[in-house]
C-alpha cells in the first residue's frame, strides 16, 4: 500500500495511473485528507490576502461557499458520475470514484505559489498571469476529473468526457422541457378572447 | 523515496508561498503606503437612532451602536492615524447623537485626527457630529445647519371625539401621560417640555460653539433651526472648506502627516447579502414613521434633532 506522498506524486505526474490505483484501492482516508488540504489552504490564503484589502465579508462567504460547495459536488458528483459511467458500460465502484475525485482539487494548491509570484510581477502583467494561472488550474482539474472517471470505470477518454457532460446536458434538457411545458400550459390556460 | 522527496519539495514551495502571501503581502502593502498609517472612513448614514440596528452574521447596519463600535475600533487600532467621518444624515435623537459625539471626542482625545465630510445632508444631529470633529468639509450644495431641537406633539382629541373613542387613564402622577395625543397639553406641561427643549438646545449650541471655537451668542444667532447650503455654512463659519470626500481624505492625510497616497481602511462595508438583497426596510426609518411610533408609545421619548422630511 502506497502512502499519501506517493499517491500525491502520482496524481501530479502520472494522473491516469494514479486514478486507477486510487479507485482500485478505494483510498477514502487519503482522499479526505487531500480534499480538505487542497480546498481549505488556497481559500485560507485567498481570504488572508483579501482581508488586507478590507474584503473580509466577501472572503467569508467565498470560503464557506467554496468548501461546502466542493464537498457537495464531491459527494453528489461521485454518485451521479458513477451511475452515468455504469450506464455508458463502465465497470467500477462509486466508492472508488469517490476516492479518486477527492484528489481532483490538488491543482488548486499550486494557485498559492502562482499568486505569491504574481505579487512580484509588475502591476500591468499581474492580471494576465493570474488569469493564465486560473485557466491552467481549471484545465488541470478538469483533466484529473476525466482521468478519475476513466481510471475508475475503465472507459475511453471520450466516454469519460461524455459521462462528465451527460448530467449537465440532461439537466439542461429537463429545464428546456419544463420551460416548454410551462409555456404551453400557460398559453392553453389563457382565455382566447378573440374567438 | 524519490517520489516522497519531490512531493516534500513541492509542499515546501507551497508552504513558503503561503507564508509569503499571508505575512508578506500585508507588510508590502504597508511599505507601499509608506508605513505612515491608515485613514479610517466611518459612515454615518440615515437617521441617528440609538440601538443595535440590524445585526446579522456578516454585517450590521442602522442604530448607533455599530458606529460607536467602529469608532472604538479605530481608536484601538494603532495603524489608524486619522478618521474621516462621512456624514449623510438628516439628524436623529438627542441621546444617540450625544453618545456618538462623545465617542468622537474620546477618539480625538486619544490623539487621532477626525475630519467630517458631509454628503447630501448633514443637518441637525448630523451637524452636531460634524461640529465635534477637527475639521469640516461640505459640498457646495450640501444641506446642513438646522441647529435646534424640537419635541413633537400631536393632538388627536377632535378625531377621537368624531369616531367615538374616549380613553380613560388611571395615572400615578399628574404628568405621567404628558404629550398624550388624546388630550390638549396643559400650560404647565408645555413649560416642562419647553424647559427640556431649552436645555437640550443650550447643550447643542454649547457643543457647536466649543467645536467650532465660536462665540455662543453668535451660534445662537445662526441656530434658529434654519438650514444652510454648504457654501452658506462656510461663509458663516459652520464649515471649514468646500470639497468632496476625496478632498477631505487628502486634507486629512496632509494634517496627519501622511505623504503620498494614504491607505484607506473602510469600516462598515456592505456585505454581499445586503448587496444582493438590498437594505432591509428596518433601516429605512423615516422621521414621520419614527414620530408616529413615538406618539404611539412604541419608542422611548426622545427629542429629535432632525430636519423634518418636508424640508428635504
Amino acid at each position: 500500500m502506497t502512502n499519501i506522498m506517493e499517491t500525491l506524486y502520482d496524481v501530479i505526474f502520472e494522473p491516469a495511473k494514479a486514478m486507477k490505483d486510487i479507485a482500485g484501492g478505494k483510498k477514502v482516508k487519503q482522499a479526505f485528507i487531500a480534499f480538505f488540504v487542497s480546498t481549505i489552504l488556497p481559500v485560507w490564503a485567498l481570504s488572508k490576502g483579501l482581508a488586507t484589502a478590507n474584503m473580509i465579508d466577501f472572503t467569508m462567504v467565498i470560503s464557506i461557499m467554496h468548501v461546502f460547495g466542493s464537498l457537495l459536488i464531491w459527494f453528489a458528483g461521485a454518485a451521479v458520475f458513477g451511475l452515468t459511467a455504469e450506464l455508458f458500460g463502465g465497470q467500477g465502484t462509486v466508492a472508488g470514484l469517490f476516492s479518486a475525485m477527492g484528489f481532483i482539487h490538488i491543482p488548486k494548491l499550486f494557485a498559492i505559489p502562482l499568486w505569491a509570484l504574481s505579487i512580484l510581477l509588475p502591476p500591468g502583467v499581474r492580471p494576465f498571469w493570474q488569469v493564465a494561472g486560473i485557466v491552467m488550474i481549471a484545465i488541470w482539474t478538469l483533466y484529473l476529473e476525466i482521468a478519475a472517471i476513466k481510471g475508475t470505470y475503465r472507459i475511453s477518454g471520450s466516454k469519460a468526457v461524455l459521462v462528465l457532460l451527460f448530467p449537465a446536458a440532461a439537466m439542461l434538457l429537463m429545464l428546456v422541457l419544463a420551460a416548454v411545458f410551462l409555456g404551453v400550459s400557460a398559453m392553453s390556460a389563457m382565455p382566447m378572447r378573440w374567438l | 523515496m524519490y517520489k516522497r522527496s519531490v512531493v516534500l519539495v513541492l509542499a515546501a514551495i507551497i508552504l513558503i508561498s503561503l507564508a509569503a502571501v499571508v505575512f508578506m503581502v500585508p507588510r508590502m502593502n504597508t511599505a507601499k503606503s509608506g508605513g505612515q498609517g491608515k485613514i479610517a472612513i466611518i459612515y454615518v448614514e440615515g437617521m441617528i437612532i440609538g440601538g443595535r440596528g440590524q445585526t446579522s452574521l456578516l454585517s450590521e447596519a442602522g442604530g448607533t451602536d455599530h458606529i460607536i463600535r467602529q469608532l472604538h475600533e479605530a481608536r484601538d487600532d494603532s495603524s489608524v492615524k486619522a478618521v474621516v467621518l462621512r456624514i449623510n444624515s438628516p439628524g436623529g435623537s438627542v441621546p444617540a447623537t450625544q453618545e456618538v459625539g462623545e465617542e468622537i471626542t474620546k477618539l480625538r482625545n486619544s490623539g487621532k485626527l477626525v475630519v467630517a465630510s458631509m454628503g447630501d445632508m448633514a443637518a441637525s444631529g448630523g451637524y452636531w457630529l460634524a461640529a465635534v470633529c477637527d475639521k469640516i468639509y461640505a459640498n457646495h450644495g450640501t444641506l446642513t445647519g438646522s441647529i435646534g431641537v424640537y419635541m413633537p406633539y400631536s393632538n388627536w382629541e377632535e378625531l377621537y371625539k368624531k369616531i367615538g373613542v374616549r380613553q380613560e387613564k388611571i395615572k400615578s402622577g399628574a404628568h405621567k401621560d404628558i404629550l398624550s395625543p388624546e388630550r390638549q397639553i396643559t400650560t404647565e406641561e408645555r413649560a416642562i417640555i419647553q424647559a427640556m427643549v431649552d436645555e437640550m438646545y443650550t447643550k447643542f449650541v454649547d457643543t457647536v460653539a466649543e467645536g467650532r471655537k465660536m462665540d455662543p451668542a453668535k451660534v445662537r444667532q445662526l441656530a434658529d433651526g434654519r438650514i444652510y447650503t454648504g457654501n452658506q455654512a462656510q461663509q458663516l463659519g459652520l464649515v471649514d472648506s468646500l470639497g468632496n470626500m476625496y478632498d477631505a481624505i487628502d486634507e486629512t492625510a496632509r494634517l496627519a502627516g501622511i505623504t503620498g497616497k494614504p491607505e484607506i481602511k473602510e469600516y462598515g462595508k456592505m456585505s454581499p447579502w445586503s448587496m444582493l438583497f438590498g437594505p432591509s426596510d428596518l433601516l429605512n426609518i423615516t422621521l414621520d414613521r419614527l414620530l408616529l411610533r413615538q406618539s404611539q408609545g412604541e419608542l422611548p421619548l426622545t427629542a429629535p434633532l432632525a430636519m423634518p422630511p418636508d424640508k428635504w
